[in-house]
């Protein structure tokens, strides 16, 4: 309870149960502000539009398509033989796509049934809808459907027979007749006045199941038995769209143009927090997917990329500094602050951690990095440097000096970071180090994704004009 | 929420997730380097142990020897293999070496040599056990139009002084060509052109489908350019070698750029053909 005088305090998010011993660790149950999330959100998309915009979008014919420095067969390898780096731009047809969408499509099935089996059963315990895994599964049936006529209509590897034509069209009735099953459990819900159920969330689900019975799965019926009919395909009788599609959009310099844009616009969604959730998992999607059809262009600060739109993706980083948390404000009481579980800020930071001493324990290995002459070397590397060693050369002891107190950081950092004034030394100087790089090497973006790990640490509320009492110091 | 309430389904299952991805991330982290260590560690059968490889060898038997796993090692590649499908679906590469392995004393910068001849460039032989007599390549012969020397926008004309800021995304592709021939202190002539041949091999057979996929953007890019001329008739991938001298060797600090021709591209009709530097005979051959 809000106790006179204090703001309003809104949980956002879902609180995870912790197994001891995170249980008792103020580290991981204690709440955060909304607003380090926010920062790594805003942060982040605008370092990820900016790379779009300067290194992906005026390159996309030189390293994405047909005759270009990344083809779809080149690179099919990463996502074969153990490797499950998968990609939409390889189309549905794809082996890797359709397991891993058949997987998503049973997983997410279980969750619906589940939810729906708890929501029945519990007369006034409030269950969360489950509109975004209702969503998923559609999309996941429905990527499977598209994947299964590429196959049977595909180039023939495989024999076709009447019944695996007749799939084509019936599986999605049947999945329509799914969808229509969901749809009347909502509605009986909804009917037995449970007041739980008669939220806004409640009323979309409802909305949710009733477009994918009547709209989409029928759609793709209809489509599908379009295509078993008008089989052979490729005589010409297809439009050419349709055609588009149903190949790997690899092959088309178009549809790698519109992934891409549609990359843009998500990223601005999620910069801004409208849609931010939709928005995340677009910008997750289209970032995997480009980064795994042409791996080579990528380096570390890519990986970083990857992995802080997967927090993103799963965690409620649009409840502050966003349009989605503005709309949401204007029927809730003034001032009111939003808290966080702490779990994504926490994992990232461990990430981080482990991420220094790593590149610690491998460069201790290296006499080079020993005997004190790695940064030496690295700053004579002509293919990395911004500029010649020649034109600001350092004193030979300086950068052994330095070789050794990067060696040392980098492999004390995870005792430092344990108390609070170590801890702020040994992030004030990995940003320094960062920097140092970003001035001296040309590494894209590496640097600033790299210290976008750095954002959500930062006690942002303090900035955002709402100073509080200190209560933990935080990652 | 009150102690006494139980958890919801959602939040055991995310509870889950932290807890997997804490195991990951530490597991997958240090597991890996384990493994990169054995790899370096590793010493032939016959070798003589040192005193750390003994006691190594006590702790983790067979780590360095690579005579079998042992049970560390087994644990290792047992736990790589099942991080590794949640590293790739997920995004999350853990391979953080940063300057550790990447940075070389020999940098490496693709150049092409685009012909309007016929004929195969004539032999290109070793000189002094180091350098080859490369520029043979750009003898006109007798075509109507002189060869020419494509270099790399990214390679600095003057190492002395130079300014770059953008287009690591293409640097990071040319990188991946990189083939540093490098001459082997106290080997002959006939000892060098034999290694150099095993390295363009193997690295033929690793990255060749990179090295050809460049060639023919190259030659894209080219044509669009030289709008006027005809077809040029081959295109040569050199290896551009700039290597960085000891800090305790007098200035200059780099030497180079060493030029060893790598790749031969015939484009006739279609795909055209093939042929890969042999450092012994100073001709191309077969690829395979």
């Amino acid at each position: 309870m809000t106790a006179p005088g204090e703001r309003p305090t809104v949980r956002a998010g879902l609180f995870p149960w912790l197994p001891w011993p995170l249980s008792g660790m103020r580290w991981w149950t204690e709440s955060i502000r909304a607003e380090r999330l926010a920062a790594l959100r805003i942060g982040l998309a605008l370092c990820v539009l900016a790379d779009v915009l300067t290194s992906y979008w005026p390159n996309r014919r030189l390293f994405f398509g047909p005759g270009s420095l990344g083809t779809l067969e080149d690179f099919q390898w990463y996502a074969q033989d153990g490797k499950r780096f998968w990609s939409i731009l390889r189309g549905a047809g794809d082996d890797l796509n359709f397991t891993l969408a058949a997987f998503a499509s049973v997983g997410l099935f279980l969750w619906l049934v589940l939810n729906l089996r708890a929501r029945w059963s519990s007369e006034t315990k409030p269950v969360p809808s489950s509109l975004w895994p209702a969503i998923g599964w559609c999309a996941a049936c429905g990527y499977c459907v598209w994947g299964y006529w590429i196959r049977v209509l595909g180039d023939g590897n495989v024999p076709v027979n009447s019944m695996s034509r007749l799939a084509m069209w019936l599986v999605p009735w049947g999945l329509a007749v799914v969808a229509g099953l969901f749809w009347a459990a909502e509605t009986w819900l909804r009917h037995r006045r449970i007041p739980a159920e008669a939220s806004l969330p409640r009323r979309r689900l409802l909305h949710a199941w009733g477009y994918a019975a009547g709209i989409f799965f029928p759609a793709l019926g209809v489509v599908g038995f379009l295509l078993h009919r008008l089989h052979p395909w490729k005589v010409g009788v297809t439009p050419d769209w349709l055609f588009s599609l149903l190949e790997p959009w690899m092959r088309s310099d178009t549809m790698i143009a519109g992934c891409m844009a549609a990359w843009l616009a998500a990223l601005t969604l999620l910069a801004a927090g409208w849609r931010t959730r939709g928005a995340a998992i677009a910008c997750w999607v289209l970032s995997s997917s480009f980064g795994n059809v042409n791996p080579i262009i990528d380096n570390a600060g890519d990986s970083i990329r990857q992995i802080l739109l997967f927090y993103l993706m799963l965690c409620p980083c649009g409840a502050a500094w966003s349009v989605d948390a503005w709309l949401t404000r204007k029927h809730r009481p003034e001032g009111e602050k939003v808290i966080v579980s702490p779990w994504p800020v926490r994992l990232i930071f461990v990430q981080l951690v482990l991420m220094y001493f790593l590149n610690g324990a491998y460069k201790v290995l290296s006499d080079d990095w020993r005997e004190g002459k790695s940064l030496y070397y690295v700053l004579h590397d002509t293919t990395l440097t911004r500029f010649s060693y020649m034109e600001l050369p350092l004193n030979y002891a300086l950068t052994r000096w330095l070789t050794w107190s990067v060696l040392a950081w980098e492999l004390c950092f995870p005792l430092l970071v344990l108390w609070k004034w170590p801890r702020r030394v040994a992030l004030g100087f990995g940003v320094l180090f960062h920097l140092g790089i970003g001035l001296t090497m040309d590494l894209g973006f590496f640097v600033p994704y790299a210290l976008c790990m750095y954002l959500p640490l930062i006690r942002w509320e303090k900035w955002a004009g709402r100073i509080e009492p200190a209560t933990h110091s935080g990652g | 929420m009150s102690d006494s309430t139980p958890p919801r389904t959602a939040q055991v299952l995310l509870g889950v997730f932290i807890c997997w991805q804490l195991w990951f991330l530490v597991s997958s982290n240090l597991f890996g380097w384990l493994e990169d260590v054995q790899t370096q560690a590793r010493t032939p059968a016959d070798a003589e142990p040192t005193e750390a490889s003994t006691t190594v060898e006590h702790l983790a038997p067979g780590f360095t020897r690579g005579e079998g796993d042992g049970n560390v090692m087994a644990l290792a590649k047992w736990v790589s293999q099942t991080n590794k499908p949640w590293a790739h679906v997920t995004g999350q590469l853990q391979q953080w070496a940063l300057f550790s392995g990447t940075y070389s004393r020999d940098c490496v910068f693709p150049g092409l040599i685009v012909t309007w001849n016929d004929s195969l460039p004539d032999a290109v032989p070793l000189l002094n056990g180091e350098e080859l007599d490369w520029r043979r390549l750009l003898d006109k012969g007798d075509a109507e139009i002189a060869p020419r020397l494509i270099l790399s926008p990214h390679e600095p004309a003057n190492l002395d002084s130079y300014f770059r800021w953008r287009q690591m995304r293409m640097r990071r592709f040319e990188n991946a060509l990189h083939l540093a021939l490098v001459p082997k202190i106290g080997a002959t002539r006939e000892e060098l052109a034999e290694i150099w041949d095993g390295q363009i091999r193997d690295h033929l057979r690793g990255s060749g489908y990179l090295l050809t996929r460049y060639m023919k953007v190259k030659r894209k890019e080219l044509e669009s350019k030289w709008a006027g001329l005809p077809p040029p008739k081959q295109m040569i991938l050199l290896a551009r070698r700039v290597h960085t001298r000891d800090p305790d060797e007098t200035p200059p600090d780099w030497t180079g750029p060493h030029v060893v021709p790598i790749l031969l591209w015939e484009m006739g009709e279609g795909e055209g053909r093939f042929l890969r530097f042999d450092p012994m005979t100073g001709r191309f051959r077969s690829w395979e």
